[in-house]
């Protein structure tokens, strides 16, 4: 058997085991999707559910997302097939207390990169159901690959930019967002019961996929998500206009790191920057 | 004997409908999207594309729209000013089969009983010159909904690819008579073999608007929608969906009511201001979204509101394909489903 | 494609003058409107059961009954309950500011055809009473068409039954048989009405079916167990009638919002029978 199906063999046998087991009710992972070059999401319940489980580079989508969902919270245990991005994610929920790590386990996939989105990534899955606390370690030299120079390239071109000609920018791409609210739907940290796109009372974005409420949408996502988003790229492959969320983000990710020496994902117990108060704080931008 | 187009004079065209007035529109590459956007010149066009990631929908329907004005003067008086839609002339040059069915159905609901100004000066400024599919993708299933990937519906203008590449041409109505008048460079030819893909049928309609007839109460539902996120983006990118918001915005003195987009597959969608919400749970806005389309639309307005054209099915971050969905349906897999499949607590 | 007439905007309101503000209630008002073009308050219709869109401008629009019948015409009356964006905005308006409308929407109660010569019993339960109130004031104006009339006008508490003055006047008829309840623990030492649930005390009241028509209006929950009273005490469902309320937003089965299944409630409704219910998926 190749190496990968032998993967693929140990991934099922896990789930199949934790459902069989009932260590967890509930596995979420992927299946074939129904074109190729999809995966499609996997809920399973019953083991015999396991045999339809499948992992490459196409399963991309952040899992995470389905543990605050009211139909998954009504399991007492879930486990995750998850990639890093994925574990990352549950890392978040748990420092932000939307998720109880007590009842998350992770059947963890590990690839060579960060991301492991490349089609023929390699991938193998790590020994037993693991809790978040037994992930940590075995994560934690990929701490390394967060802040390369490689993965602000995007971000750079941008900055590069004149002011003037970064508003044009943003304008262009801003101008194609159509206000479908995918981005924050997919993702795994805008978990809010109530968004701030949804609230009338005041109104604070104008719900008009106009350039005002367009602007006004995209750059409050990524405050919002400032020090919190994992850079898992989920909200970007799903904006079906292709608007280049992760420069926003990635941003964001840049300065809280050099500001804060916080890369958001490894540690569950961190301070979240932007959220601590501290009486040391330079309150520079206080003017 | 049929009317030939050669692809050289495509160039031509453009060049023709510019000058007398219109805006030509067409499948344009930017990056990795091709969206529908005006073009200058033949060459824009990316005729390569099987579909492009937005619909034509927004020429008629555009995301969001003025439908009023409210002006309040120094005393506080307002005056309520009508919004004119006075819309650009235009022309969709590559416009898809599946984009262009998809007018006639919604011009249905937009006269029902009452007529939508908005929507029928738009509809009236716009002539499509469609272009028959010469390639389909496994997501493509207009045969499926009564449809072809040369079916001239809704269309004024059809231009079907002959084997050399050129277009054999035929006009509809006398508003494509008029639009093909102003063509140039089209001659007589001796009809040539066509390229239509061949788009097989995936589902049974019939059998499918069946099993919704029986199964509103179905753990099919939760079981299908359990991935779904509850975004708009099916719904946005289609050609069919057509329901909308109507918003206030802007400063106090110069307020405007705006008509947007909205989806059905949002929870903010149907919420009372009172808490009550008649569909609580994403399936229940999932089902809403399969039943208007295939049941309730052609019931009460005879046409399904779906074309076929498969951006759905493309865009879903989940890939919860609307046509696996159907055709599960139309193969009965949700009538067989045990009650108890599928069950959470709620 | 057949090209429809030119047609107005469907979307654009009249411009109306709030003339009168009258709170029923700590969170529910009544306002009284005028056409500013006096020419089209004038040649304005409408028959009870129907809704119009009331709006404010800058906030937007709600779908509410048109309070007055139309044996009472000269203005348009809406009541309403403090819930959201613009029911605080129309609580901020004052007498001789202005505000849009639209309408009249939907279908109305069969007064003519189905309601007269016959006993009535109208059950309203909170905000819900307001529709209800519609039709039986235009019975009242036209008493000598109907039968005996009950109306049972039910809340959670003294504080949130509207319409007080009008319901001492109520009282104060022979013709008419009025109660007033409220929610257990929602009583004063003074209370001098009944104390319970709508359906129970539809239950005990025990009007009787034959010859009668039922009009039921109140939150979902209050409906569905009023239904099964009615049923009990025999009235025919199709004698049974509910005004349906969903979120709302063009009024004229455009924006697809509305619908119960293939029913939309602003074009077949707002106004359904028990039978016409029964049919209804359970979406709403």
């Amino acid at each position: 058997m190749p190496a990968e199906g032998r993967q693929l063999e140990k991934l099922r046998h896990l789930a199949r085991h934790a459902l069989e087991s009932g260590a967890v009710s509930l596995v979420i992972g992927f299946a074939e999707g129904t074109v190729p070059g999809r995966a499609a999401p996997l809920f399973c319940t019953a083991p015999a559910d396991a045999d339809r489980l499948i992992f490459d580079g196409y399963c991309t989508l952040n899992l995470a997302n389905y543990l605050t969902r009211p139909e998954v919270r009504a399991h007492q245990t879930v486990a995750l097939v998850a990639r890093h991005a994925v574990a990352k994610a549950v890392v978040g929920l748990v420092q932000e207390s939307q998720v109880d790590p007590t009842r998350v386990r992770l059947i963890a996939i590990h690839c060579p990169d960060l991301d492991g989105l490349q089609q023929d990534v390699a991938w193998t899955v790590a020994d037993g159901l693991q809790t978040l606390d037994e992930f940590l370690p075995t994560a934690a030299h990929l701490h390394d690959q967060e802040l390369t120079p490689e993965r602000f390239a995007a971000v750079a071109q941008v900055e590069s930019k004149s002011s003037h000609d970064r508003w044009d920018h943003f304008a262009r791409e801003f101008d194609k967002c159509i206000k479908c609210y995918a981005c924050r739907n997919v993702c795994p940290l805008c978990y809010c019961e109530r968004c701030i796109a949804d609230k009338n009372q005041p109104q604070w974005i104008d719900t008009s996929s106009t350039q005002r409420g367009n602007f006004a949408w995209n750059i409050v996502r990524a405050f919002h998500l400032a020090g919190r988003c994992i850079d898992c790229g989920a909200c970007e492959r799903a904006c079906p206009m292709d608007l280049p969320l992760m420069e926003l983000n990635r941003k964001m990710k840049k300065v809280v790191a050099e500001r804060f020496g916080y890369v958001a994902g490894y540690d569950p117990k961190a301070d979240l920057p932007l959220v601590t108060f501290k009486k040391d704080d330079p309150e520079e931008f206080i003017k | 004997m049929s009317r030939l187009l050669p692809r050289a004079n495509l160039e031509g065209v453009v060049a023709a409908l510019r000058s007398a007035g219109y805006r030509v529109v067409g499948p344009v590459r930017r990056g990795s999207l091709v969206t529908y956007d005006e073009i200058s010149s033949a060459a824009d066009l990316a005729l390569d594309v099987i579909i492009t990631r937005d619909s034509i929908k927004k020429f008629v329907l555009p995301r969001t729209e003025v439908v009023a004005r409210f002006n309040r003067d120094a005393a506080g008086k307002v005056s309520v000013l009508d919004a004119t839609a006075a819309p650009q002339p235009t022309v969709i040059l590559g416009c898809r089969p599946c984009d262009a069915a998809a007018l006639p159905i919604d011009d249905l609901v937009f006269a029902w009983d009452s007529t939508d100004r908005f929507w029928f000066s738009r509809r009236e400024a716009v002539r499509l010159v469609t272009i028959a599919c010469a390639n389909c993708d496994e997501s493509c299933f207009c045969t499926s909904v009564g449809g072809a990937p040369d079916s001239p519906e809704g269309s004024d203008v059809l231009l079907t690819e002959t084997a050399a590449g050129d277009y054999e041409v035929q006009a509809l109505g006398e508003r494509g008579a008029e639009l093909l008048a102003k063509f140039p460079g089209l001659r007589d030819a001796p009809a040539a073999d066509r390229r239509v893909a061949a788009v097989p049928q995936r589902f049974d309609l019939s059998a499918a608007v069946t099993a919704l007839e029986k199964n509103f109460e179905s753990p099919f539902w939760r079981q299908t929608a359990l991935r779904c996120v509850g975004c708009g983006c099916c719904t946005f990118v289609c050609p069919t969906c057509h329901c909308f918001d109507l918003v206030d915005e802007g400063p106090a003195y110069h307020s405007e009511r705006r008509r947007n987009w909205d989806a059905c597959q949002m929870k903010n969608f149907t919420l009372h201001a009172s808490g009550h919400n008649p569909r609580p749970w994403q399936e229940h806005r999932y089902r809403q979204r399969i039943m208007h389309k295939f049941l309730y639309y052609p019931s009460r307005l005879g046409r399904t509101l779906c074309t076929g054209c498969g951006r759905c099915v493309r865009a879903c971050p989940v890939n919860l394909s609307l046509l696996q969905v159907v055709s599960d349906l139309a193969a009965g897999r949700a009538n067989a489903l045990p009650t108890s499949a599928g069950e959470v607590k709620k | 494609m057949t090209a429809p007439r030119p047609a107005d905007n469907l979307y654009l309101p009249h411009l109306m003058i709030v003339d009168a503000i009258r709170d029923e209630t700590p969170d529910i008002r009544t306002i009284r409107l005028r056409f500013c073009d006096e020419a089209v308050g004038k040649s304005f219709s409408w028959q009870s059961g129907q809704f119009g869109i009331f709006g404010v401008f800058g906030e937007g629009e709600c779908p509410f009954c048109i309070a007055n019948p139309p044996t009472r015409p000269g203005a348009i009356e809406f009541t309403f309950k403090l819930a959201g964006r613009v029911t605080r905005a129309l609580r901020d308006l004052d007498v001789g500011d202005q505000m849009g409308f639209r309408g009249p929407y939907g279908r109305p109660f069969p007064i003519q055809e189905k309601f007269r010569g016959r006993h009535l019993v109208f059950i309203g339960g909170g905000i819900g009473i307001a529709p209800v109130r519609t039709v039986y004031l235009e019975c009242l104006d036209r008493r000598a068409e109907f039968g005996e009339i009950t109306i049972l006008n039910a809340a959670r508490t003294v504080a949130d039954l509207p319409f007080a003055a009008e319901s001492a006047e109520l009282a104060a008829r022979k013709d008419v048989r009025l109660i007033l309840a409220v929610d257990p623990g929602g009583q004063t030492p003074e209370w001098s009405g009944r104390v319970g649930l709508a359906p129970a005390i539809l239950k005990e009241l025990a009007p009787p079916a034959a010859g009668a028509v039922a009009v039921v209006c109140g939150p979902p929950v209050m409906i569905k167990f009023t239904l099964p009273v009615l049923s009990e005490l025999e009235f025919p469902a199709e004698n049974v009638y509910t005004t349906l309320e969903n979120r709302m937003k063009c009024g004229v089965g455009k924006c697809g919002r509305c619908n119960v299944g293939r029913e939309y409630v602003c074009k077949d409704g707002p106004v359904f029978t028990a039978v016409q219910l029964r049919g209804l998926p359970n979406d709403f």
